[in-house]
């Protein structure tokens, strides 16, 4: 063995490499969910594989610019090569696009890179495929991004998912009461569903009562009858002002999960109105989120397939001021949950050298009647 | 997928007490014969044991949905879980000490403990002749997190095991570890100076797990926090 050996035997974090049947049930995978967002009037895009990193300062949360691979060009700028789909895209498009373009809905599929721990083989995702609607500032892109995301993931994992749907305002509203010192501490507990911290927490500002129906009604997980009745009993609970203030954005959300519900069988889905839950808990993993957020997850995966939500300020950081909703599934976490499809027949013809013509007439006649053909050579071909 | 809800145990004693708070729920998991996994059927849930230090990477990648750990642990791991539940047993104190002469001169004039490096004053720290700051500890990322916040470059030296000696063979002036009752550090002359943070022992859950399982948890953390007679926050 050479001293060579981590390097060929290796692999450095944060990409992965895929073939043969994987590959082909990747992209078999990739083309399905095109076709059927390209089905839905959304048209591809595809974003640069790297950018001025400076770009994106403030926008990118703690957790993802951990995840950045950064390079130095030969003029001496810092480069980020790209970690998230949406935040490129959203720089990118700004370049171009105009108001009379909106609303516009486009969709990526591609690689993303991500430092990842060696050791840590849970979570490694090195591809996105989503949608943006740019533009949408109602309820109905958001219907119409929610539709898509469960059409998606059910055409890959038929049955199987839930969504779990929050709102960004209402955890900024309520987190928005507090002290600042007590802020972080109080999002950090919500974000990691620490009931015990978060009501000790919202308690140096509330009453003991008012603190125990918040963390009550942000961390309880509900379909949307279950939420409507908590909120119906529990807001009244909570300070006049602070309830005017989320009483649009609850409505909101429990009306998006009404309508889902009712929209499932028309979506042609295997899902259960019990696949949609209300969870103000799912406040969005970026800071660009600014009202709705989901995240969507499979029984066998062991984090989140697919996140989104809406995001109406990131556009304007780009220079352009547009709403905007989405969301990104992470497609290898997803096909590994997936039966794997039988790969279609090929065609074996026989060739060789003296009578290769034919034999390439032949197949070639086969490979427009649909079929795929392969040569098969002869043992003993002779060498060039 | 099984129909059981999966928890990570830790070896030691830690299990003993907790075994006790399951019972009282109707919860019997037994490892007998040095089995590693154990189920009750009835309860619907399963237990698998594993060492301490490694419980973060079954939870963290599914293979267990729930486990039962340390914070001091889970800082280590670095990953994020849900914390379903506070245990009111298995508390210990992540401590910074030093060889007892050091230690009566930097808290000479004090009846107790500072509560924070910045109490007990950052200067003092550091060594005389070269200026730097120097801690041996299992826990380096905690340790540099912690002198991080507090504004102090520190640099850190990981031990696995008998931290106690880097002080007293001149490896490092400091160590920070895990103080239960602190007859370590005295049988080898060492005194704490500071205690840096309480630890506790919590039950947490792998985020996707607990989101796809969410009303049992519940209903298994409701019934453990009635034994245990805590507030689960609910």
């Amino acid at each position: 063995m050479t001293t060579h050996t981590r390097a060929i035997l290796d692999q450095p974090t944060g990409t992965e490499g895929l073939y043969l049947e994987d590959a082909w049930r990747h992209r078999n995978t990739a083309a399905r969910l095109g076709a059927l967002l390209e089905g839905w009037g959304y048209l591809p895009v595809n974003s640069p594989m790297i950018d001025y990193h400076d770009a994106f300062a403030g926008l990118v949360s703690s957790d993802l610019a951990r995840e950045i691979y950064r390079l130095i060009d030969r003029e001496g700028e810092l480069i980020a090569i790209r970690s998230d789909a949406t935040l490129f895209l959203a720089k990118h498009m700004a370049r171009f696009l105009r108001p009379e373009m909106l609303p516009l809905r486009v969709y990526y599929s591609e690689a993303i890179l991500r430092h990842a721990r060696r050791e840590d083989i849970s979570r490694n995702e090195y591809f996105q495929i989503g949608a943006e609607l740019v533009g949408s500032t109602g309820m109905a892109g958001e219907l119409e991004t929610l539709s898509l995301v469960l059409k998606a993931l059910d055409s890959v994992v038929p049955g199987r998912c839930v969504i779990h749907i929050g709102h960004r305002r209402i955890v900024d509203t309520v987190i928005d009461t507090l002290e600042s010192q007590n802020r972080q501490y109080c999002l950090d507990a919500l974000k990691s569903h620490d009931r015990q911290s978060l009501r000790r927490g919202l308690a140096e500002t509330h009453t003991r009562d008012e603190a125990a129906t918040l963390t009550r009604l942000l961390t309880t997980i509900h379909g949307q009858k279950s939420f409507r009745e908590l909120t119906h009993r529990e807001l009244e609970r909570l300070p006049s002002g602070l309830v005017n203030a989320v009483r649009s954005d609850v409505d909101h959300v429990l009306k998006l999960c009404d309508i889902l519900e009712q929209a499932l069988p028309l979506l042609g889905t295997q899902l259960r109105s019990d696949a949609i839950r209300v969870d103000l808990s799912e406040f969005g993993s970026q800071s660009y989120h600014t009202g709705l957020a989901f995240r969507a997850y499979v029984e066998g995966a062991e984090a989140s397939v697919a996140s989104g939500g809406r995001y109406d300020s990131l556009y304007g950081h780009f220079g352009i001021r547009s709403p905007a909703v989405g969301f990104s599934i992470m497609l290898r976490r997803l096909e590994r949950l997936s039966p794997m499809e039988p790969l279609p027949e090929v065609r074996v013809v026989l060739a060789d050298s003296t009578d290769f013509l034919k034999q390439l007439a032949e197949a070639e006649g086969q490979r427009r009647e649909g079929d795929r053909v392969a040569f098969s050579f002869a043992t003993g071909e002779e060498p060039v | 997928m099984t129909d059981f809800l999966t928890i990570a145990l830790p070896k030691g004693r830690l299990l003993d007490q907790l075994d006790s708070y399951l019972r009282e729920t109707g919860i019997h998991l037994s490892f007998e014969d040095r089995r590693l996994i154990a189920t009750d059927t009835d309860a619907g849930i399963r237990g698998f044991l594993v060492k301490n230090s490694d419980l973060p990477t079954y939870v963290h990648h599914g293979i267990a949905g729930l486990g039962v750990c340390g914070e001091d642990v889970l800082y280590e791991s670095g990953y994020d879980f849900v914390r379903l539940l506070r245990l009111p047993f298995g508390r210990t104190r992540m401590c910074m000490a030093t060889i007892n002469q050091r230690a009566e001169t930097l808290l000479s004039g004090r009846n107790d403990l500072p509560k924070s490096v910045v109490e007990l004053g950052i200067d003092r720290l550091l060594d005389s002749s070269d200026g730097r700051f120097s801690v041996s500890t299992k826990f380096v990322e905690f340790t540099r997190d912690y002198f991080h916040r507090a504004g102090v470059p520190v640099d850190v030296i990981r031990l696995n095991g008998s931290v106690e000696l880097a002080p007293v063979l001149g490896l490092t002036p400091y160590i920070v570890d895990l103080v239960e009752t602190g007859s370590t550090l005295r049988a080898n002359k060492l005194s704490v100076i500071c205690e840096l943070k309480q630890i506790e022992v919590s039950i947490i859950a792998n985020p996707a797990y607990y989101k796809l399982n969410h009303a049992r948890i519940d209903r298994f953390v409701s019934q453990l926090s009635e034994s245990l007679k805590i507030d689960s926050g609910n």
